[in-house]
């Protein structure tokens, strides 16, 4: 049986360093996982990034009615991951979390025989995957990754790039 | 990917009709809901109809396929917590002997559970045992108590300074965080208030048991994971009264007085409230037991024979 992640647990029993009163208050950082679903990681690659970025609620609300059948799964591990963070890891309103970082990876595979025709076998895949999850506290930043540039930025970004030419041999400006 | 993000009638029937795999029913199950559109217009890259294009041949494509008996890892992760029946018959059924009954392994008792018993040693043949025991060493072992670091590196110097008892008071809940305490001044000298002896298996076996009334000014500051304050402050000392149990292992060569207890009356104030908001568990109601009576008419309420006598 495949052990699944072993770093990602662990990022839970980190301890910081006590804060001064002047600094900001550092946000709460649960990390959760599943291993070995019975489920493609290609297609749990959807459902992760689909809810990257979210806030936990929007999350929960978005896969309950995800048409994908993983969704169902992923949703059950986001509420035991709000659980946790509430019990264990002093986060103090359940609502007040955000999906920070979701990844799907691979776990083992089992493989399989299919039968062709002409006595021909095929090999398949009976595939296993882990679900880990970052949830962090506050409420969610407004673009995860940045967006594309609109017009004003691409000219500004234009004129820029020109005016950083160097003129060799030239006058110093 | 630029899933729309509005929910439609479409899409709350189609989670109700997941809990189906077989792709016929489906189309049986949206017929019935009213004015409900089953054309997933989802992007070019994910695929979801995977039907093949001949239904004729079904079973006979199943059929192609070997059988294999797929493990359900999380189902078996849950399972692990099997009842005594349950892991005898899995045990019997995997042909594994069940373990030795028994294990024979020395243990040290070091300590008392709680400092409660109703027998009372004399105090004059507890001084004369321990001859060099003043009242300034309790003050040295409070200092030596006071830690700025995390729990986990000092734990050995804290087994010598806390009997195990008080061990997992002092550092269950806050091994992943961190205390800054600080013994400021004492207010009052501390005075002894009770003094007993208790024995564990044999009579020879004592353990001395000292109750000091200590009123201190203290500083404490608790530090969760996160480095956010908890409980305390930093710059605000309070002035606290304490009722703290020594105890030594005196029939033990080498032991010494160490923190057991701390008492808390029932007149104190209370303590002041973490930096944190809890929603209330909703809690049944637990049925008063009728009280029971005794042989001799007297009645005694099941409250009163659970609860274990404190001494003051």
């Amino acid at each position: 049986m495949n052990p699944g992640p072993t770093k990602w647990p662990k990022y839970n029993q980190v301890v910081w360093e006590p804060q001064k009163p002047d600094e900001p208050r550092r946000p709460a950082e649960i990390f959760h996982h599943r291993a070995n679903i019975k489920y493609s990681p290609k297609k749990l690659w959807y459902i992760a990034s689909w809810i990257r970025g979210m806030s936990i609620d929007e999350a929960i609300k978005q896969l309950s009615f995800h048409p994908q059948v993983g969704s169902h799964t992923v949703k059950e591990i986001l509420l035991e991951a709000q659980d946790l963070a509430v019990k264990n890891h002093g986060v103090e309103y359940k609502s007040n979390l955000w999906i920070a970082e979701s990844l799907a990876g691979r776990s083992s595979y089992i493989k399989g025989l299919r039968r062709h025709g002409r006595a021909r076998y095929g090999m398949v895949e009976y595939k296993y995957c882990h679900y880990m999850v970052k949830l962090q506290e506050g409420s969610p930043p407004e673009h995860y990754y940045p967006p594309p540039p609109n017009h004003w930025q691409m000219m500004e970004e234009y004129l820029a790039n020109w005016r950083r030419r160097t003129v060799l041999n030239g006058l110093k400006s | 990917m630029a899933l729309p993000r509005l929910l439609s009638c479409s899409q709350v029937i189609r989670h109700q009709v997941h809990q189906f795999p077989a792709a016929d029913m489906v189309g049986q199950l949206s017929s019935l809901s009213v004015a409900c559109t089953q054309v997933r217009h989802m992007p070019q890259r994910s695929k979801f109809k995977t039907k093949h294009y001949d239904p004729k041949w079904r079973k006979e494509r199943a059929a192609k396929m070997l059988k294999i008996d797929l493990p359900d890892y999380i189902k078996l992760k849950k399972d692990q917590n099997l009842s005594l029946e349950e892991m005898r018959a899995k045990m019997k059924k995997e042909g594994i002997s069940p373990p030795t009954p028994y294990q024979e392994r020395p243990i040290l008792i070091t300590c008392t559970d709680f400092g409660i018993r109703a027998q009372d040693m004399l105090h004059y043949r507890l001084m004369n045992m321990q001859s060099e025991w003043t009242e300034a060493h309790i003050s040295n072992g409070n200092v030596e108590i006071s830690l700025t670091a995390k729990i986990k590196s000092v734990e050995d110097k804290l087994h010598e300074l806390v009997t195990e008892r008080a061990f997992p008071d002092l550092t269950l809940d806050l091994s992943e965080k961190t205390i800054r305490w600080k013994w400021i001044e004492s207010l009052e000298p501390p005075t002894v208030t009770h003094v007993r002896q208790t024995d564990i298996i044999t009579k020879e076996n004592i353990y001395g048991q000292v109750t000091v009334r200590m009123h201190s000014k203290q500083m404490l500051a608790i530090y969760d994971r996160f480095g956010r304050l908890v409980y305390g402050s930093e710059t605000m000392p309070k002035d606290v009264l304490e009722y703290v149990v020594f105890e030594k292992h005196l029939s033990d060569q080498y032991g010494c007085w160490r923190l057991h207890a701390k008492i808390v009356p029932e007149w104190m104030p209370r303590r002041d409230a973490v930096h944190r908001t809890f929603v209330m568990p909703s809690l049944q109601e637990v049925e008063e037991e009728e009280p029971k009576q005794e042989d001799d008419g007297s009645v005694v309420s099941s409250a009163d024979a659970q609860s274990q006598p404190v001494a003051a």
